[in-house]
């Protein structure tokens, strides 16, 4: 293995002098202290306007993008909805969850069979809830945390998704902030998610369920 | 892939007669590039974030080599490992060696465009690992044994008939015996198919969209979630990335989001945006035990000193290709190599040389219509002549087409010459086709008048006219 690592050394220089001598100035000629300035500031850019609320936008778009979205007033109702989704999808009482702190606070119907683990490829349900979501493109913002398998948001069928409104922002760079607000830096895995997974790979026209989901359902709270 | 871009023509003239591949090709009309007409109307902001995506993206040029180092030193950080490759070649060698030492069997990949570049599947299997692509389309080529036609949907050349077949006849030892005639059927059997190669896999490789600096985090874009699976499930997870990739910041990143998916498919914002950073901290439930990235220059740096340098701004979100009359017409297999269309043909000939894919930058009409989508507003109508200029310095165009481009720039550069002839070979012309109108055969033009007429000018030129018009 030396061989490569030599090889990757000496690749990385190059590179960095080939770069150098393009620009036509050594590297002792940048401003670093400057850049990392714009990169502790990272400036917002263009933000598009909209004119419906925050809760209308999210639902709209979420929906247009083929998801399904449920509404209730408090935590408390939550298990009741799962239910109703279960039923209505016929879709048996088990269900893969992710343990934030989030969904351990909810009191749970006994009919349903909740297991707070690292999901398999058979599970066919899966519920998590979500940092935050993203009023402008109808997005939920997930990430990776030690009771959070990011391939709970991937491989059971259907993803259900609980999110209190009070988590609802305006933009990816709010989110962007509210995730910096946690101070734990950036996790491991953050994922966007604005609908079911889907795919136009067969004559360009749109399937769902490729290899992620075939259903997102979010629980709106409050 | 073994490149054919010096068959251009040949290529060019075998895909005009496929009528599925014009089928398809169509169809791409009223799909990507409706989409993309109509996320442009919806959002007044469209122009003004292209003017600050070109404006970001320089800034980042300009300041490369420290953007790259940041973005290194958070990798590292993060407890992943970073390798430099100044060839594909070293690319390839980089990625056999990690799988070698995971003591991988299977590897996944997820859709990238880099992966392409550098021929990494052809390098696994030759060094005996079991590669399997789990972004749909790129699975279909690969049972195909076909490279892509197109840089966000690389089987659209595939009709569901053709798809049909190849599953029905290589999933059969799988145990799947139906032929299936279902859109919905076919996606939900390769899904199972996928499902397990996902669960197998040792190894996951994975393109990325952007680098951030900032935070050392890879950033996939893709609306079934392979890109996601792939970067999630399997114990070493490695992404290949060429050096314009990184961007300075997680708002910069999200600045170019809302440009990529209405730009490639008609899209806001893709199913799935996955920004991933490093191997599984102590404290995740899953993911990753080990992470690479391959950052690959392969000429690169060489477009980055010359006019050459804002096509380093792409983004591949295919806008180029969908509104390009020519690709419109040929199709991506024509341009003979892995990126087709007008930004292929500016990559291309950097990449293999104008030797051999001398053809492609004259594949183009300079009707300007990929410059006006393009998302962070590359001049390519401008970058294709820079190379037409390349190519007729070194002498590599044909000798007839060198002689006559530089007589007619002799005459050009006289304008009162040049006036005289035109004025006199316009009236010689009207004169000759005054009958019909139109001319069936045309010496020095035969290439157009093979397949169509050429029509008969009216008399007096263009600049004539102009000053007739002036003069009222
Ligand atoms: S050149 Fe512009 S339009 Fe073409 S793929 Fe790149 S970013 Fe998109």
């Amino acid at each position: 293995m030396a061989a490569t690592a030599t090889t990757v050394t000496g690749a990385r220089e190059q590179i960095l002098n080939r770069i150098r001598d393009a620009l036509g100035r050594d590297t002792d000629e940048i401003d670093i202290a400057a850049l990392r300035a714009r990169i502790a500031r990272h400036p917002r850019h263009i933000e598009p306007a909209f004119d419906e609320s925050p809760t209308q936008r999210l639902c709209a778009k979420l929906e247009a993008a083929a998801a399904s979205v449920a509404r209730v007033d408090t935590l408390a109702e939550v298990g009741a909805a799962v239910e109703n989704y279960l039923q209505g999808n016929d879709l048996g009482r088990q269900l893969v969850c992710s343990g934030d702190a989030l969904l351990q606070q909810i009191e749970w119907p006994p009919s349903l069979d909740l297991q707070r683990r690292v999901p398999l490829g058979a599970d066919s349900v899966g519920i998590t809830s979500a940092l935050c979501a993203i009023a402008e493109t109808g997005t939920l913002m997930l990430i990776s945390g030690q009771q959070k398998p990011t391939s709970l948001n991937f491989l059971p069928d259907h993803h259900i998704v609980v999110l209190p409104l009070d988590q609802l922002v305006m933009r990816m760079e709010d989110a962007w902030d509210r995730l910096r607000e946690e101070g734990a830096g950036m996790p491991r895995s953050v994922n966007f998610i604005s609908g079911p997974s889907k795919t136009a790979d067969v004559e360009q026209t749109v399937e769902y369920g490729a290899h992620g989901p075939r259903c997102l359902h979010v629980i709106l709270v409050g | 892939m073994h490149p054919r871009s010096k068959f251009f023509e040949a290529n060019a003239t075998q895909a005009l007669r496929q009528p599925s591949l014009q089928a398809a090709l169509k169809q791409l009309e009223q799909g990507f590039v409706a989409g993309r007409a109509a996320c442009y109307e919806a959002l007044p902001e469209f122009e003004a974030l292209r003017d600050r995506a070109e404006e970001v993206l320089n800034h980042t040029l300009e300041n490369l080599d420290a953007y790259l180092l940041e973005y290194e030193a958070r990798v590292i950080e993060t407890g992943g490992q970073v390798h430099w490759a100044s060839t594909a070649d070293e690319a390839r060698r980089i990625v056999v060696d990690i799988c070698n030492q995971a003591g991988a069997g299977n590897v996944i990949r997820g859709k990238s465009m880099i992966g392409e570049e550098v021929g990494i599947n052809d390098a696994l299997e030759k060094a005996g690992f079991e590669v399997t692509e789990t972004d749909l389309g790129e699975y279909i080529l690969q049972l195909a044994e076909e490279p892509p036609s197109h840089i966000v949907a690389p089987a659209i050349h595939k009709t569901k008939d053709e798809i049909s077949d190849l599953f029905h006849s290589r999933h059969r030892e799988l145990g799947y015996h139906e032929r299936l005639t279902e859109r919905s059927a076919l996606v939900a059997e390769a899904r199972q198919v996928l499902r397990e190669k996902f669960q197998q896999a040792d190894v996951g490789i994975t393109g990325a969209n952007f680098l951030i600096a900032e935070t050392g985090s890879n950033v996939i874009v893709t609306n079934e979630g392979n890109g996601d699976l792939s970067s999630t499930l399997p114990r070493v997870q490695i992404v290949t990335a060429a050096i314009d990739k990184v961007v300075p910041t997680l708002e910069d990143a999200s600045l170019l989001l809302r440009l990529l998916g209405r730009s490639a498919t008609g899209q806001e914002i893709t199913a799935y945006t996955t920004f991933t950073t490093g191997p599984r901290r102590q404290t995740d439930a899953d993911g990753p035990a080990e992470y690479h990235v391959v950052i690959l220059d392969n000429h690169r740096s060489e477009m980055l000193a010359g006019e050459l340098r804002p096509m380093l701004r792409c983004i591949r979100c295919g806008a180029c290709m969908n509104h390009c009359p020519v690709y419109g017409r040929v199709g991506g297999h024509a341009y003979g190599w892995i990126y087709p269309g007008p930004m292929g043909s500016v990559l291309t000939p950097v990449m293999l040389g104008l030797d051999e894919a001398g053809h492609l930058p004259n594949a183009c009409s300079l009707n300007g219509r990929c410059a006006t989508v393009c998302p962070v507003k590359i001049p390519l109508p401008q970058l294709l002549r820079t190379l037409r200029g390349r190519q007729h310095r070194r002498r590599l165009n044909s000798r007839t087409a060198r002689m006559g481009l530089s007589i007619w720039a002799w005459i050009a550069l006289r304008p009162r010459l040049y006036q005289s002839i035109t004025r006199l070979a316009m009236s010689i012309m009207a004169l000759l086709g005054r009958r019909q109108g139109r001319f069936r055969r045309m010496p020095l033009a035969g290439g157009w008048t093979r397949v169509r007429d050429l029509p008969a000018p009216q008399g007096s030129t263009f600049q004539a006219q102009w000053r007739q018009r002036r003069q009222q």
